[in-house]
């Protein structure tokens, strides 16, 4: 997939921008807080419909009602057919997002052929709290399968409104009964899901670091349940033992006020020869991993969708050695179309560029 | 940012309705106040008007302003078959599917522990009341095709079949996260040709 337009009125700090991208790779440019960042993020907004900064009406240009964004993407497969996406927020955070003009068509965002961004706070999927690696599986992986995407969700709803009838304590009324079965329905279905993404994904990350690091070392992903179900079973088996879970831990739940396992969560221990790298891991070997992750989830989407994601790299590739460097470039070679933030440019970045793009204060400058 | 008292009321008040947020209620508040005196007159005796005689109905739930509500009190209806919905904007609908002849019944929402609705909150009682009478064959469970629409179907269909009526669900087919008021009436008519038993 590529970006090949991209409007922006008062978006962050940019009061009017149209921009034409490369089809190849585009680096912009430019001293800090300019507005490279916010670039990126009108890509992965209207990519995906959601931000992965903040809150939707913080995308707002101070002292304006409303922004509006509008871009036109081009899948590589279909003729090249293209995706146009208009999306607009306003100061309250109500947001409209309308695909090819239709209203209420969020599943056909262009994202689900894959934006993938790499930054530098992504080191915490393997350093910080389980949920941020859930968040790796559910959004970044997860759009792979759209029913996935869908079953979460309405999941994530069930367990609200569960976690809410026990938190009131209220557990025998008949209505418990059937948000039990909601809540086991939908977690096994999730659980199924899950585990077939996760049996093609790791795998390939597992490829992707031998690549990064060498033979010398081995990584390892194991699946943290909180459930004693793993691995991929039928859906019928899996929603038998996701019941008998739910009866052995009822004592627990009413006593805790909260459905205390399922999906939502479970985590992902990451073992280099066989040791828990967030306890051992250095900082290189934690950065080599993310860099297998964010490859592994290239490589995925295009074996699945048979489409090259749009690749956004967020300061983070003048942190990777040069090895490290070469490798990632290697992959994108002429294939994906990529956007890389640096404030500093130096000769081997204007060497792999097809564009360079100057940033200052909310403006553009094209240099080559 | 401060306005006079009667000023800041009417935002407040406008503010309480849903989807609008306090920039929103300023707008109409201004509007409101800067157009010619009839249009707030005319707004607010609308809104004294049918909130004086609009009442639900006594069979159905459906909001009326004559009761039994017109479709409830029309011969030609098929009272053997009951369409379940959440809202009366739900009625409203199916009625434009020409394709259903039976009657309604509004629950007037979906359970939903967060909004703190359980059975109770919902219209549920005149509704086994209806069944009570033997002629009822069928009750289409046509709740919203989400999480909350689908728990209220389910609860529905337990209690119901055991009074030995067919109790069937609206196909999915509807688009994901739709709700039914949205549905357009092609859909609307497969959902629900397309509806099945449920266990
Ligand atoms: N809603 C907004 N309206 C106007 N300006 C905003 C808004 N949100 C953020 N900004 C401004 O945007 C700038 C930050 O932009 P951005 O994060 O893209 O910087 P950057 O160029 O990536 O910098 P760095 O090199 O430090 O990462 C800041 O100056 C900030 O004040
Ligand atoms: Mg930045
Ligand atoms: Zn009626």
């Amino acid at each position: 997939m590529i970006l090949k337009s991209l409007d922006l009125v008062n978006f962050r700090n940019y009061h009017k921008l149209y921009w034409k991208p490369h089809y190849g790779i585009n680096v912009i440019t430019g001293p800090n807080a300019q507005g490279k960042t916010n670039l990126l993020e009108a890509i992965y907004l209207t990519g995906l419909g959601f931000s992965f900064r903040n809150r939707d009406r913080d995308v707002v240009r101070w002292g304006s009602d409303f922004t509006s964004l509008n871009a036109t993407y081009q899948l590589q497969r279909s003729q090249g057919l293209n995706v146009d996406v208009a999306l607009t927020v306003d100061v309250e955070g109500k947001k409209k997002v309308l695909i090819n003009g239709a209203e209420n068509k969020r599943n056909l965002l262009p994202g689900r052929f894959g934006i993938v961004l790499f930054k530098p706070d992504d080191l915490q999927i393997i350093k910080g709290p389980p949920s941020r690696r859930r968040d790796f599986i559910d959004q970044d992986l997860g759009f792979i399968d759209p029913v996935y995407h869908r079953l979460l969700q309405q999941y994530r709803r069930v367990v609200i409104q569960r976690n809410n009838l026990l938190r009131l304590g209220e557990v025998h009324q008949e209505s418990f009964q059937v948000w039990n079965e909601q809540f086991y329905r939908y977690g096994a279905e999730v659980l199924a899901r899950r585990f077939k993404l996760l049996k093609q994904f790791f795998p390939l990350v597992r490829e992707m670091y031998r690549g990064i690091a060498g033979d010398g070392e081995e990584l390892d992903m194991k699946y943290l349940s909180t459930t004693t179900l793993t691995g991929v079973k039928d859906n019928e088996q899996l929603l038998k033992d996701f019941v008998r879970e739910g009866k052995t831990r009822e004592k627990e739940e009413l006593y805790k006020k909260q459905s205390v396992f399922g999906p939502h969560r479970d985590d992902i221990v990451f073992f280099l020869n066989q040791r828990d790298v967030r306890y051992y891991g250095s900082q290189g070997q934690i950065r080599s991993i993310v860099l297998a992750l964010k490859t592994a989830q290239i490589r995925l989407f295009h074996r699945e969708i048979k489409e090259y994601p749009v690749l956004l790299l967020d300061d983070v590739l003048m942190e990777l050695d040069e090895q490290r460097q070469n490798y990632l470039m290697q992959l994108v070679s002429d294939k994906i179309q990529t956007f890389i933030t640096t404030t500093t440019l130096t000769d081997k970045i204007i060497r792999l560029s097809d564009r360079v793009y100057f940033i200052n204060k909310g403006m553009m400058k094209e240099e080559k | 940012m401060q306005y006079a008292g009667a000023v800041s009321r009417l935002i407040g008040e406008l503010a309480r309705l849903p989807g609008i947020g306090s920039k929103t209620a300023q707008r109409l508040a201004f509007f409101l106040l800067n157009a010619p005196p009839e249009v707030a007159e005319n707004l607010a005796a609308a809104i004294r008007e049918a909130r004086a005689t609009v009442t639900r109905c006594s069979v159905c739930g459906n909001l009326t302003d004559i009761d039994p509500c017109a479709i409830c009190s029309d011969q030609t209806r098929d009272r053997g078959v009951i369409c379940l919905v959440q809202d009366p904007r739900d009625v409203a609908a199916v009625e434009k599917y020409r394709g259903f002849k039976g009657v309604y019944h509004v629950l007037h929402g979906a359970l939903s522990p967060l909004a703190g609705v359980g059975p109770e909150q919902l219209n549920i009682k005149s509704l086994l009341a209806r069944l009570e009478g033997g002629d009822v064959q069928e009750v289409i469970l046509a709740t919203n095709p989400d999480v909350e629409g689908d728990a209220t179907a389910l609860y529905l269909a337990r209690l119901i079949k055991p009074l030995g009526v067919r109790v069937t669900r609206i196909a999915h087919g509807l688009p994901v996260g739709a709700h039914l008021e949205y549905a357009d009436e092609i859909t609307l008519g497969k959902a629900i040709e397309g509806r099945r038993e449920i266990k």
